[in-house]
């Protein structure tokens, strides 16, 4: 049965208001970060090392003269207090690596130093003057070079690596010699760039008492508490953080960046401090998605059920720890919950390379794990012949199975269903058993699927705490620490509690987080608002209604069970004559029996189940030119329930794009031999656009998922994962290839196909004659 | 950072007696498309720079059945649209319209795309094609006053820092004269040439002949590449079946020859035979190409 068959008709959550700030965002009102100007601001230049590796022997700002130049910032004077800027919770395990400016450089783009003036175009000038020496060091870019010079990029202590298994070892072993077919593979995903509208920036002023208040589009607010205070050594009850409205985040913004710095700044200058970054440094001097080399080897049994598999991933870190060993621990968990596996094993290597940082970005190695393993998937099922779709069918995991893994069940997993569901829309049987043609354009299909999770449960700690309340004119106020980053988690909280408290969403407001009066929350990452924080709000709306039923029971002189609430209005239906607006009533309540409608829930995750996708991809390749085009794309997204559709599916095709881009176009590109990236600006860092992009169906499968608020669970990370081995697997299908060093540029397509001359015939533009074979007149012009 | 001072003038004669006084460095603005690049990158060196944009007489496109003359400030965006251009050079129709993007277009100018020098400008290989011929205002030797007009290859090594573009002219064709441009980059849009070929001919209906063929390659080396080669290959060439193939494995040899130890020899080499073979489908069998190439 359907979930629109069992549930009761809902009013608000399956609706598709807009985004609520769209209109402002559109006409230019919303007041982003680098909108502000405070009075006596210091502007802040970033100046980055050039060399891949290098110690820094001397930073000379004594030529530095005019631009209204205020203070150099180095490594040589300000105190080295190592952080992790990946940590968002007090006591998190975490190699501390970083400090604000290092004396030793480890990749080109890396801050060394900042130069303070009093205004931008003086810091950047002023900046140009600063003389840095430099001595060279050795230096390492690729991860599989990184493994065998540990100790280069960074001397301190190595991160372990990481390792799961389900079975055990003996019947493993036993799976890889019994096996019908052992099919092997080495992926390589890029290095790549978030690519949010706005670029970084921070701004901090000190607050007169000795500690520092600090404006941040973030997507943790308390964790950028936490590393200000570590870094600027406050107690956190000196920091005050202020989430600023954001153009975009990605992940970009999750780990802390350039905070602790305007923050020192701040206080040693005892201004206030602005920095803000142009693209090319956002690019190389923030965070980049986590380069990864997959290699996995999968035994599949003549029933073609997947027996054992073995992955070994090496986690490109960059130069800092940062965030690798929890990304390699992310993709572990994933390896475990998409298909029954009897025995399987995945470890993790951590390598430091003389490259850019690591971090989040969306799918948190979602997208790598599912490239290296979902590519290797389907050339399992050519090796022994089988429809990769029916291939998959068999080993799918079903609803409510364990993690072999050890971590939570995968909940209601609706994975067979996208796929087959996906399966008969697109057409895939038919499709699939098209010859790819040997002419110049070769088309070809692929699928992959995904799964995600839905926070931190099992994991780390996930938690929070928020306030709720009906104000005196009947207006509602969700007091939580909620980050909108543009994807419209404010929209949907609203629609939420608007449905349980029978009111238009409109009446509801939700702050933007500020330390100093926000409540706790683990921050909006993990895919975890909607599903953890949903179900909250969900919560504490039920509670809060409960409380005005009640009083209103009591003003009424009837009981709590004869009181209705509809369209913002509370009624007695013994007395329907006599209906109160929420204001009205929650005035009477106040006045009368001196109550707040006011309810404060704290909640813990309590279960974390699994969001899973299908996607298919057709594509034609060009032969010659090696250029790709998407002509179709059909996701198919285990929902739960869509809360938002427009939203949801806005999600997806958003995905969808950045997923092409890693499958084809983006890549830092770090030349390792010089260790600089080639793809630092926008010219030379191809982003699929909307010319390029293919048409998008979406059809999402709402069959519900207990614990979340009305059903729903996450979709926006996993959006961005499915795609990139579909994408791929089309590619090796069009042209009998195995490639999987991502991405598929033209340039390896065409020596890929050199590989295979002597099969095709380029000329050949169809697979038959050409249209001019057989012209010997021009058309008039 | 070195801020020079903007200013602009009605009239090309304003510019040139301002000029013959003015002692400084000098730089023009058009579109500003490159220029606000570079100059947030590295800042300018010029003391003034002269804004094209406010003098209307630089902003035409004419045919006088002999020559076609565009003016050095029209915009990409209007030489695509122009029905002289597509009449008598679609090729470099297709080059304004494939530059960049729309707001791109709307802005960049023909003179800013030759005077910015970059190997992969769009206009530079249909210009060259077309034997294109521009008309400058340079600082003589032997003193400061812009008072010189020189005619040069517009694609030629012949512009110097400060020149000014005033008006690029070419050829105009018969009314068996087609042409084309295909532009190979990394999406198919809003992306820099890694390779483009742009193709002007003169036919011969009534024998289904190519009377005269003259093509340029660009993205290969600082300044288009004209093999002479081709040009006799082309010259009285049957137009049939084998007229593609054979122009993509003669293109796929000057590739070859041009960037021998280049790393991507071997896909430009490769890439050339599409964009050739796309050219003659294009110029021959649109409706086969689909219209893909149109601007």
């Amino acid at each position: 049965m359907s979930l629109e068959n069992r549930r009761p008709v809902l009013k608000q959550v399956g609706q598709s208001p807009p985004i609520g700030d769209a209109a402002a965002k559109a006409k230019g009102r919303l007041c982003y970060i680098t909108d502000r100007d405070p009075d006596r601001a210091a502007h802040l230049y970033l100046i980055l090392s050039p060399k891949p590796h290098a110690k820094i022997l001397k930073i000379d700002a004594s030529r530095v003269a005019g631009h209204g130049y205020i203070k150099l910032f180095s490594g040589f004077n300000l105190p080295e207090i190592k952080f992790n800027a990946a940590k968002w919770f007090s006591d998190q395990a975490g190699i501390e690596d970083q400090c604000l400016f290092p004396k030793t450089a480890r990749y080109v783009g890396e801050a060394i130093a900042a130069v303070a003036a009093e205004t931008r175009a003086g810091a950047r000038c002023a900046a140009a003057q600063v003389k840095v020496i430099y001595e060279p060091l050795e230096f390492v870019v690729e991860p599989e070079d990184a493994l065998a010079k540990p100790g280069l990029v960074q001397t301190g202590s190595a991160p372990s690596p990481l390792e799961f298994s389900s079975g055990d070892q003996k019947t493993r072993r036993a799976a890889f010699e019994q096996a019908a077919a052992v099919v092997k593979d080495t992926v390589v995903t890029p290095k790549l760039h978030h690519a949010a509208m706005e670029n970084h920036a921070a701004q901090a002023e000190p607050n007169g008492r000795g500690g520092v208040t600090v404006f941040s589009p973030c997507q943790n607010l308390h964790a950028v508490h936490l590393i200000v205070a570590q870094v600027c050594q406050l107690p956190l009850s000196q920091v005050r953080i202020i989430k600023t409205h954001m153009g975009g985040s990605f992940g970009g913004k999750q780990e802390i960046g350039f905070e602790p710095l305007v923050a020192v700044a701040a206080l040693d200058l005892n201004r206030p401090v602005f920095l803000e970054l142009s693209r090319r440094q956002s690019i190389i001097s923030t965070r980049t998605r986590t380069k990864t080399v997959g290699r996995v080897r999968t035994a599949v049994n003549e029933q073609g059920l997947i027996t054992a598999r073995e992955t070994e991933v090496i986690v490109d870190a960059g130069a800092y720890t940062s965030n690798a060993e929890m990304i390699g621990r992310a993709m572990g968990k994933k390896a475990f919950r998409l298909y029954r596996i009897p025995n399987q094993r995945y470890i993790a290597r951590i390598v430091h390379t003389n490259t850019p940082l690591s971090g989040a970005m969306r799918g948190y190695g979602s997208p790598q794990i599912h490239a290296i393993t979902e590519i290797n998937l389907d050339h399992a099922a050519r090796q022994l012949n089988l429809d990769p779709c029916q291939f998959r069918l068999r080993n799918l995991v079903r609803a409510f199975d364990p993690d072999p893994s050890g971590g939570p069940d995968l909940g209601n997993a609706r994975i067979v269903d996208c796929l087959r569901r996906g399966a008969e829309e697109f057409g895939w049987a038919q499709r699939w058993a098209q010859e790819p043609g040997t002419g110049r354009f070769r088309t070809g299909v692929g699928l992959a699927c995904g799964t995600h999770g839905n926070g931190y449960f099992g994991s780390y700690p996930d938690f929070g705490t928020m306030s709720f309340r009906i104000l005196a004119d009947g207006s509602i106020n969700l007091n939580a620490c909620l980050h909108e980053l543009g994807h419209g988690v404010m929209t949907i909280m609203k629609q939420i509690v608007a449905e349980v408290m029978e009111v238009q969403p409109e009446s509801v407001t939700i702050p933007e987080p500020d330390t100093d009066f926000s409540p706790y929350d683990t921050g909006c990452q993990a895919s975890r608002v909607t599903f953890v924080c949903g179900a909250a709000a969900m919560r504490i709306a039920q509670d809060l209604k409960k409380m005005f039923v009640r009083e209103a029971a009591l003003i009424l002189g009837g009981l709590p069970e004869r009181i209705a609430m509809q369209d913002g209005q509370i009624w007695d239906l013994d007395k329907p004559k006599q209906k109160y607006g929420y204001g009205r009533m929650a005035s009477l309540i106040q006045k009368r029996s001196r109550v707040e409608l006011s309810q404060t829930l704290f909640y813990q995750a309590e279960a974390n189940p699994g969001s899973y996708a299908a996607n298919f991809v057709d594509l034609e390749v060009d032969s010659l030119t090696g250029v790709i085009r998407v002509k179709e794309v059909l996701a198919v997204h285990d929902v739960g329930r869509a809360i938002n559709p427009r939203l949801v599916k806005g999600q997806i095709r958003g995905g969808i794009q950045m997923g092409l881009g890693m499958a084809l176009t983006e890549d830092l590109a770090v030349d390792p031999g010089t260790g600089r990236a080639r793809g630092n600006d926008f010219s030379r860092y191809h982003l699929v656009n909307a010319p390029d992009m293919p048409p998008v169906k979406v059809i999402l499968i709402e069959e519900g998922e207990e614990q979340g608020p009305f059903g729903a669970k996450s979709v926006g990370e996993l959006a961005a994962v499915p795609i990139v081995p579909a994408v791929v697997n089309a590619v090796n299908h069009a042209l009998g290839t195995r490639l999987s060093d991502l991405p598929l540029i033209p340039e390896k397509i065409v020596e890929a196909l050199d590989r295979q001359k002597g099969t095709a015939d380029p000329y050949n533009s169809f697979g038959h004659n050409s249209p001019l074979a057989n012209k010997n007149t021009v058309r008039e012009k | 950072m070195n801020s020079p001072t903007i200013t602009g003038f009605k009239s090309l004669a304003e510019i040139e007696g301002f000029l013959s006084e003015f002692q400084g460095r000098v730089g023009f603005v058009a579109g500003g498309t490159d220029l606000v690049l570079a100059m947030r990158r590295a800042g300018l060196p010029n003391d003034i720079l002269i804004d094209l944009s406010q003098t209307e007489e630089l902003n035409f496109i004419q045919s006088d059945g002999e020559m076609v003359h565009i003016g050095t400030a029209t915009t990409m965006a209007q030489i695509a649209a122009s029905p002289v251009i597509r009449e008598q050079a679609l090729c470099l129709a297709q080059a304004a319209g494939q530059m960049g993007s729309a707001q791109i277009r709307n802005l960049a100018t023909l003179g800013g795309n030759i005077g910015s020098g970059s190997p992969a400008a769009d206009s530079l290989p249909p210009l060259t094609a077309l034997q294109a011929k521009g008309k400058v205002l340079t600082r003589r030797t032997n003193g400061f006053a812009y008072d010189d007009h020189l005619v040069i290859d517009v694609c030629g090594t012949q512009l110097r820092d400060q020149d000014l573009i005033t008006e690029v002219s070419f050829p105009a064709g018969s009314s068996f004269r087609v042409s084309g441009f295909v532009k190979i980059g990394a999406r198919s849009s809003l992306s820099i040439a890694k390779l483009s070929l742009a193709l002007v001919m003169e036919l011969d209906n009534e024998l289904g002949l190519i009377k005269q063929g003259r093509l340029a390659l660009g993205a290969l080396g600082e300044l288009p590449i004209c093999p002479d080669n081709l040009e006799l290959f082309l010259d009285n060439r049957k137009i049939d079946g084998r007229l593609g193939p054979d122009l993509a494995d003669r293109l796929a040899e000057v590739v070859d020859g041009a960037i021998p130890a280049r790393a991507s020899r071997f896909y430009k080499s490769s890439a050339i035979k599409g964009a050739a073979l796309d050219l003659i489908e294009q110029i021959f069998d649109p409706i086969a190409g689909g219209g893909k190439h149109e601007p």
